[in-house]
């Protein structure tokens, strides 16, 4: 019994994660991401376009992150809770969520940093920053794929490691390869969530009369 | 405690019955949800959601408000911190009880 309520609980978990759109939308952040490491990868070093993308790379990743939430929202608004009803989850307590920006800002300002050390040293033909990119994208996906029971989003976790690890030692530059790594995953999640919404719509009609 | 000696008078009936147990599970696992979603999940009636919603928030457990989303009329139902308590003391009585009959 103590089993089923918490399959009941798994369930609720899984709603937010099966209708595609949270795939889509953190596909449409990276995408954004990726242009701002195209913008690197053409920006001559030390020019003003690359000092600014450098120094804009925290705000435009704040920004994206902030688009990336109201986009969600206004899709599930849209799509979602007109066909299979609505649910709000339960915030994290104010500390958890300080502790969740730090962890967001720092994992920014470490790439901006990692970024810019790496755009002017090489490491033997290997660039690192796809590699640790791909894994760390493969293990935050991989957990997701598992609460979430989408086998879809295990597949896309599979390609970013693989995608990462391939980039790495595919012997390109390092932004180069980065700007690859963020367009191939944006493309793979957005194709992903447009598949999954897809499925999602065909199998959850709008009720003809909202029960109230 | 032994199963033997386990007083199914001490388990909360409100939420013992399946029906509201699924209802409260789901309300305890987020913040807030609608009519709609409650249908679909637990695969109640209308009539019969509305009957155990109405028990629930008599026994002050959940609190239901109808509001609207854009131009979308909601039924939104909540546990209240009394419904979290009990569910929470219920889930507690529910391990205890597995737990001495394994």
């Amino acid at each position: 019994m103590v089993t089923e309520l918490e399959r009941i609980e798994k369930r609720t978990i899984q709603y937010w994660f099966e209708d595609g759109i949270f795939e889509i939308s953190l596909g449409v952040f990276l995408l954004l991401l990726a242009l701002v490491f195209l913008g690197f990868t053409l920006a001559p070093g030390g020019s003003t376009l690359n000092l600014v993308l450098g120094a804009g790379f925290l705000p435009a990743f704040l920004l994206g992150a902030w688009i990336m939430k109201r986009l969600t929202r206004y899709l599930k608004e849209k799509l979602t809770y007109p066909r299979t009803g609505y649910v709000s989850y339960r915030k994290q307590p104010a500390g958890k969520r300080r502790a969740r920006a730090v962890i967001v800002g720092g994992s920014a300002a470490m790439l901006a940093s990692l970024s810019a050390l790496v755009f002017s040293h090489r490491y033997g033909g290997f660039a690192i920053l796809p590699v640790v990119s791909g894994l760390a994208f493969g293990l935050a996906l991989g957990f997701i794929a598992l609460r979430s029971g989408l086998a879809r989003v295990a597949g896309v976790a599979v390609l970013s490691a693989l995608a990462g690890v391939l980039l790495g030692i595919a012997g390109w530059p390092e932004m180069k390869a980065l700007t690859v790594f963020y367009a191939v995953l944006a493309v793979a999640l957005i194709v992903s969530g447009l598949a999954g919404c897809s499925l999602y719509l065909r199998r959850n009609p709008i009720p003809e009369e909202r029960p109230q | 405690m032994t199963p033997q000696n386990f007083n199914l008078a001490d388990i909360d009936r409100i939420i013992h019955e399946p029906a509201r147990l699924t209802i409260v599970t789901i309300l305890n696992a987020v913040e807030e949800a609608d009519f709609l979603y409650l249908q679909r999940e637990t695969g109640l009636t209308r009539g019969n959601l509305s009957s155990h919603l109405s028990r629930l928030e008599a026994s002050g457990y959940i609190e239901i408000e109808k509001t609207y989303k854009g131009k979308i009329p909601l039924t939104i139902c909540r546990l209240t911190p009394a419904g979290r308590e009990a569910f929470k003391r219920y889930r507690e009585r529910l391990r205890e009880f597995i737990k001495k009959s394994t």
